[in-house]
């Protein structure tokens, strides 16, 4: 397989990623919704906070995805684009 | 002992408060009962004046009594306040516990934490299985380590959240347990129950055990008598009965003591000390005491000083370091009576010192002005080692034998 067709497939990926990280966060908020109304204790006050990290990680990874590495794929396919017509 | 662990800081402290009240009263039982027992055998409504009664003439007795009462109502408002509060705070609140663990149960928790870990986990088989390549090969491998960071992380708190979950299950059914035994114990129960109902009781006669409080300290406070120790500045009147066994009187001192009057007939009476600065009439009547030490009398100025007492052991005379008085009657039938020194700095219109006994041993007798002394002896070795500054001419000494005087 070419460059490109890998880049097109890493593209893909990472969407794909992006969606599963997606999900995950909306899972874990659900999660730390439920723990909210779960018998607090100390413990488990912890815990929320720690998983609310978690998220904010995810957060973050969804960012870079969506930021960073996706328009530097979609960069390098349209300069490799460019090259094909040239 | 469990500390239940409520998010509730105030709770806790009033359960482990109750906890520690109960345990106090649990380890004093044994104690408690026994005054609870002795107030319950002497406490009806019958013998109400009776008790004051008693609790006024026998101050031993009361002081028993003020210490069971004071105690057992300080226990019995500690366990009032762990009762009629903590206690039932404390199963309301496992009660809301259990409810609210039941409502909102921890499993939904962790099936969502669950189905978090396998939509983390999916990222990360999609992540591993992308190919990588181009110039974000950089940013996507960072991105990997990231997520394996984080992904570790995750599975470690959801595995913590279990651990947690099964904890406040231990929690919960160890503290219902613990409530449970408590209430299905028969010995701890009838425990509760007893001290329950006679915390009822005396909560119903609080308005009475305080009379009584108030009518005992107010009779202490009338004497200022405290067993062992008896210190007062000034009594007006003190009266000491008692048939008692082995009274002591340990450390008595008055200051000034207008009318002290000891009838008593104990077996043994021991006063260490009396100090008496004024004695206006001091008068000691014993019958039937076997032994009366009086081991230090530091001084008696008064008008009159009188032991009248067929028992009065030698002791007595040892320790008289200064004896000052107007007038001064000794009578004794006891032996070994021995004076060590007698001063009667003051004038002495009447000195009478008589006995019928031996060993009278005057080591000093010093009397600045006397007009007339007599003293009498039908014994052998009544000896006055000196005698100073006194007028021999007003001396008339019926002594008929050994009657030697060292140096005057």
């Amino acid at each position: 397989m070419s460059l490109l067709s890998n880049l097109y497939q890493l593209r893909r990926d990472m969407k794909s990623l992006e969606n599963y990280l997606r999900q995950t966060e909306a899972k874990l908020n659900t999660s730390i919704e439920s723990m909210k109304n779960s018998l607090q204790i100390d413990a488990v006050s912890y815990k929320e906070a720690e998983l609310i990290k978690v998220r904010d990680n995810i957060k973050e990874m969804i960012r870079k995805i969506n930021n960073s590495i996706i328009p530097n794929i979609d960069s390098e396919i349209e300069d490799l684009e460019e090259d094909d017509d040239d | 002992m469990t500390t239940f662990k409520l998010n509730n800081s105030k709770l806790r402290e009033e359960a482990n408060a109750f906890l520690d009240a109960y345990k106090r009263i649990y380890d004093n039982k044994e104690t408690l009962f026994l005054n609870v027992k002795k107030i319950e055998s002497n406490w009806n409504d019958n013998h109400v004046s009776n008790f004051i009664g008693q609790l006024k003439s026998d101050q031993n007795r009361f002081l028993l009594y003020s210490e069971s009462i004071n105690e057992y109502l300080k226990q019995i408002k500690i366990f009032s306040d762990g009762i009629e509060k903590v206690f039932a705070n404390f199963g309301t609140q496992i009660s809301y516990a259990k409810l609210n663990y039941d409502s909102y149960s921890y499993d939904t928790t962790i099936s969502n934490l669950e189905l978090t870990l396998n939509s983390f986990n999916q990222s990360k088989i999609r992540l591993n299985n992308a190919r990588i390549c181009g110039d974000a090969s950089s940013m996507i491998y960072s991105l990997k380590d990231q997520l394996n960071q984080t992904l570790t992380t995750f599975t470690d708190l959801t595995s913590d959240i279990k651990q947690t979950k099964k904890q406040i299950e231990d929690e919960v059914l160890n503290s219902n347990l613990r409530i449970s035994k408590i209430n299905k114990n028969p010995i701890i129960d009838n425990e509760m129950k007893f001290i329950w109902d006679t915390y009822s009781y005396i909560k119903s006669n609080e308005d009475v055990f305080v009379l009584v409080q108030e009518e005992a300290i107010a009779t202490l406070n009338e004497t200022d008598v405290e067993l062992q120790k008896i210190e007062a500045q000034e009594i007006l009147e003190a009266s000491m009965d008692t048939n008692k066994k082995d009274f002591e009187m340990t450390n008595p001192t008055m200051n000034k003591v207008n009318n002290v009057e000891s009838e008593t007939n104990p077996k043994k009476i021991e006063i260490d000390e009396v100090k008496t600065e004024t004695v206006e009439n001091a008068k000691l009547e014993k019958g039937e005491a076997s032994k009366v030490n009086m081991e230090s009398i530091g001084s008696y100025n008064k008008e009159e000083a009188t032991f009248e007492n067929n028992s009065i052991n030698a002791n007595i005379d040892t320790s008289i370091n200064t004896l000052e008085t107007d007038q001064v009657e000794l009578n004794s039938t006891i032996i070994n009576n021995s004076f060590d020194k007698v001063n009667t700095n003051l004038n002495v219109e009447n000195a009478s010192i008589s006995s019928t006994q031996v060993n009278h041993n005057f080591q000093s007798l010093n009397m600045d002005s006397i007009e007339s002394v007599e003293i009498s002896s039908n014994q052998p070795n009544l000896e006055m080692r000196k005698m100073s500054d006194i007028n021999l001419d007003d001396i008339k000494s019926k002594t008929e034998i050994d009657l030697s005087i060292d140096s005057i």
